[in-house]
């Protein structure tokens, strides 16, 4: 008597797990049959482009092909600035080991024919500057200027937000952002290579974060020569 | 779906709406305090997960070779150097890595090119270090080119050297390779710059790199 009732009350539930288990394969085979469509719009809030006004210089914050945009910027504008971002000294440079960056890429610009007098640094005054307040100084010596910033295609959205939360509004207004297509990967398959899996990990990472992140009392500090030895010995 | 428990007579008897309700709130309040719980001690176990990764040991007696593994370049070599410049190691190996992209070989330099010169200018003779041909792309290349390495030099051990995080998962893949020359091996684990194994996830690169660590080797065990 009891198991013709157990089997009354489990019947439906029985009925109902298996449908429920094969809806859910049917949605898992369905993801892994669009998994280009999704991963690409995955992909998509990252990238952020601006509207290009006529703007008087170009900061080149990064993205693979930025010198060869900027050898574009400097022919459409021979009188525009190329801006570099001067990074803090670090270890390397300290040594004497290699170049700063925005040195190498001051030489490669030459190279291309662009004169020094149209070339400039914005640059932190100390190695916790942000790049927002060197930003600040420079509109400070170019009232009414426009720059156009150019960045790696994923880390445009972020850039833009720092630049919205940390710039008054009025200076945040004259900047655009414009993101630069990686070499390896772009929206349609980042997911085939290490660099564009970085690079989306990078960009959400850098669009969540802050939203966590109560203060950014954290400063990035460079490891201490004297801990090597006693890591290994 | 209808719920209640079964009579003698097989009839359904509904449970008071009242019991569900209780239920649900038990489970709220439990999920709550799960939730709360981990919240406060999330360094804890964040720094433990980190800590964890770390499987590196100092040197208790001399090597003939310490291996750099590539990336990371302004920290693993120094330490390379730190133990040569001891007397703990003979030489210095490091494997060539991927040129760099077509249009930066003017800004960016390939990453062994960055290792010897880190080398050299902490007091390594360029004459202790050697290239292993490549180019290598993963630690699994690199387990692959110090394993035919290896072949023609037998006896002979090595130190690798690597970021604290990485040292779990290259001693995987470096034992699963070199499975007969596994007692050859030791790891040496190099602090990072920015971050540790107890403050990573304040860091956005901190969270990127530790996160991929934990799956990559996820993916190795799988493997």
């Amino acid at each position: 008597m009891a198991d013709a009732a157990s089997s009354v009350v489990s019947g439906r539930p029985r009925r109902y797990r298996l449908l429920t288990r094969l809806l859910l394969l049917s949605v898992l085979g369905l993801v892994v049959i669009t998994r280009g469509f999704w991963l690409q719009g995955l992909a998509l809030p990252l990238i952020f482009v601006d509207q290009m006004p006529d703007v008087d210089a170009m900061l080149l914050c990064g993205g693979d092909f930025r010198l060869d945009e900027a050898f574009r910027f400097h022919q459409k504008n021979p009188a525009g600035q190329i801006l570099l971002v001067g990074r803090s000294p670090g270890r390397f440079v300290r040594l004497q080991i290699l170049q700063a960056p925005q040195d190498l890429e001051r030489k490669e610009l030459i190279k291309r024919g662009i004169s020094t007098d149209r070339i400039g640094v914005v640059a932190g005054l100390s190695p916790d500057e942000r790049l927002s307040d060197a930003l600040v100084r420079w509109f400070d010596e170019h009232p009414n200027a426009k720059i156009i910033v150019v960045c790696d295609a994923f880390e445009s959205r972020t850039l833009r937000w720092e630049l919205d939360r940390e710039l008054p509004r009025n200076l945040s207004k004259r900047l655009v952002v414009r993101p630069l297509a990686s070499q390896l990967y772009s929206t349609a398959n980042w997911w085939h290579t290490k660099r564009g899996v970085a690079g989306f990990i990078r960009g959400w990472l850098g669009l969540i974060l802050p939203v966590f992140q109560r203060s950014n009392d954290r400063r990035w500090r460079e490891c201490n020569p004297e801990l090597f030895r006693p890591a290994a010995l | 779906m209808q719920s209640g428990t079964v009579s003698a007579s097989g009839t359904l008897n509904p449970v008071p709406v009242h019991w569900t309700r209780r239920k649900y709130f038990r489970r709220l309040v439990i999920c709550f305090f799960t939730v709360a719980v981990l919240y406060a001690i999330a360094p804890i176990l964040l720094g433990w997960a980190g800590s964890w990764l770390n499987v590196g040991e100092p040197l208790s007696s001399p090597v003939d070779y310490v291996f750099v593994l590539g990336g990371d370049a302004d920290t693993r070599p120094f330490l390379a150097a730190a133990v040569f410049r001891a007397g703990y190691a003979r030489s210095i190996l490091i494997p060539e890595g991927t040129p760099p992209l077509a249009g930066d070989e003017s800004i960016v330099l390939a990453e062994h090119q960055i290792q010897h010169a880190v080398l050299v200018n902490r007091g390594v003779p360029p004459d202790a270090i050697q290239q292993i041909p490549g180019p290598v792309d993963s630690t699994r290349d690199e387990a692959l080119a110090l394993a035919n390495f290896l072949a023609m030099k037998p006896k002979s051990r090595v130190a690798i050297v690597t970021s604290d995080f990485h040292t779990r998962r290259a001693r995987m893949i470096f034992r699963r390779i070199l499975a007969k020359d596994r007692d050859r091996l030791c790891f040496l684990a190099c602090p990072t710059d920015g971050f540790g194994p107890y403050d990573w996830w304040h860091y956005r690169d901190g969270i990127l790199w530790y996160a991929s660590e934990y799956a990559k080797l996820l993916r190795e065990v799988l493997q």
